[in-house]
């Protein structure tokens, strides 16, 4: 049986956190979730929710939003559990899920919001600045800041890997229109990133505080 | 395919990004959870719920034999004697009916109230003999036939019975030497022993297990065989029940004759 430790130090008193996995290979914890075992049920929400959550944040801008979708897919999640037949990763599975109620709930918000054109970058711009100074916090700014239907399509296409065609079907448009919408969204955010890298340069030097640049 | 820098970018740093979810989110996860299990857990109950029903309902049913049995076997005993003992005559149909020349013997015997003759233990011995085979009322018959029987009747007995019955013969002996007040050998007395039940408190522990099971194996193949039996036992459950009118007048020719020896 393995155990995890985790501690913590705090006024010089250490915490330790005791967590039993009990069920320590994927398997196993896929069949005592078709089993519809709580703890395998805490356990793998303890595993994937705050990935999920990021999921589900990169389509959703409202962090509350964000959370009832990663709720709702986690529902999905046990109740489909059934027919995961351990082919591919567990994981890989579960973000679908997340991805299509992620996509539903979008669906539903269609109305809201309204689409943006943006100057399309023809040349392949250069990332290395951005790759070097923007963590993961501040691209999840960045992309919330793209239109939902770009950012839909973006998160799919770039971050999630589906096809066009995949990402036609599940969206029910054209793989034309996937197609542009992509070409688009990295435009969008291309623009976004040179934004801040200038205003970052001009204003505070190189190694400043990007979060002040990017809002 | 290369993949673009911008859809590299953000795969790197966004792909395995983590956000915690607020403490909350596990409780509404949880709360739905609850919810969901109460509509499957209807379903899912009855498996064990079936076995735990099973289980009461045949703990119900052995102590309520138990518990039925006793009153009967304590009434023979005690004061209800009479009444099982007129009951148990009409209760034996079987051995009535296969043997109905031995049947008349008994009621010859009680009529003479010679007991103690050697023909009448010849003519007991008959009895056993056509009784073999049969069921454990009539057994229990033919070994209250043995009870009544002297020392010096039972030396014939010996004799006479083949080794078949040897095993019987060694239960016969086991009785005779606790002293009866029913043992008088007096011909009418015979019938009281016919009830095993009368002279059951007497004997040792294990015969008397033997032949409540016995007995109470007897019931169930009563029960198959013969509805007609119902009413013996209703009566056996309840001596006062309903079956004792029909047999009042046996009762009152019983108790006429009783009176007879000086008791």
């Amino acid at each position: 049986m393995q155990w995890t430790f985790a501690s913590c130090s705090q006024n010089s008193q250490h915490f330790m956190i005791k967590i039993l996995p009990l069920f320590n290979s994927e398997e196993n914890l896929v069949k005592a979730l078709q089993r519809a075992e709580p703890k395998a049920q805490r356990q793998l929400y303890e595993k994937y929710a705050a990935r999920m959550l990021a999921v589900c944040r990169r389509y959703l801008s409202d962090d509350m939003e964000a959370e009832d979708v990663m709720i709702e897919g986690f529902m999905k999640v046990f109740e489909k559990v059934e027919q995961f037949k351990n082919q591919g990763s567990f994981e890989g599975w579960i973000r679908r899920l997340m991805v299509n109620e992620a996509l539903m709930a979008l669906r539903k918000n269609k109305g809201k919001e309204t689409d943006y054109d943006t100057a399309e970058m023809e040349q392949m711009p250069d990332c290395t600045w951005a790759d070097q100074h923007l963590e993961a916090s501040d691209l999840m700014k960045i992309i919330e800041t793209l239109p939902a239907g770009y950012r839909t399509i973006f998160n799919l296409y770039a971050i999630e890997g589906y096809s066009h065609a995949e990402i036609a079907q599940t969206l029910g448009i054209s793989e034309s229109t996937s197609k542009s919408q992509l070409h688009r969204a990295r435009g969008w955010l291309q623009e976004k990133i040179t934004l801040i890298e200038n205003n970052t340069h001009r204003r505070f030097g190189s190694d400043t505080n990007i979060n002040f640049a990017i809002s | 395919m290369k993949k673009h820098p911008i859809d590299d970018l953000f795969a790197r740093k966004l792909g395995k990004n983590k956000i915690e979810p607020s403490t909350q989110a596990w409780e509404k996860l949880q709360s739905r959870l609850q919810t969901d299990d109460e509509s499957t857990r209807l379903v899912m109950l009855p498996t064990w719920r079936i076995w735990a029903v099973a289980a009461g309902v045949s703990a119900v049913l052995v102590a309520g034999w138990l518990v039925l049995d006793r009153p009967a076997a304590d009434a023979t005993r005690g004061q209800m004697a009479s009444n099982t003992r007129v009951k148990k005559e009409n209760v034996s149909p079987l051995a009535a009916q296969k043997n109905e020349n031995d049947v008349a013997q008994v009621p010859a015997l009680a009529v003479s109230k010679n007991a103690e003759t050697p023909k009448i233990t010849n003519e007991i011995q008959t009895t056993i003999a056509k009784n073999e085979g049969l069921s454990s009322d009539s057994q229990g018959v033919r070994e209250n036939l043995k009870r009544e029987t002297t020392p010096n009747e039972l030396a014939q007995h010996v004799a006479g019975v083949p080794m078949t019955d040897a095993k019987k013969v060694g239960e016969v002996t086991i009785v005779l030497q606790i002293e009866e007040p029913v043992a008088t050998a007096k011909a009418d007395e015979m019938q009281i022993a016919e009830t095993p039940e009368a002279t059951l408190s007497a004997e040792p522990i294990i015969i008397k297990k033997r032949t409540k099971l016995s007995r109470f194996l007897a019931k169930i193949r009563d029960l198959k065989s013969d509805e007609a039996n119902e009413d013996a036992l209703l009566a056996r459950a309840n001596p006062k029940a309903n079956n004792l009118e029909s047999k009042i007048d046996d009762l009152k020719q019983f108790n006429f004759n009783r009176k007879l020896p000086n008791n």
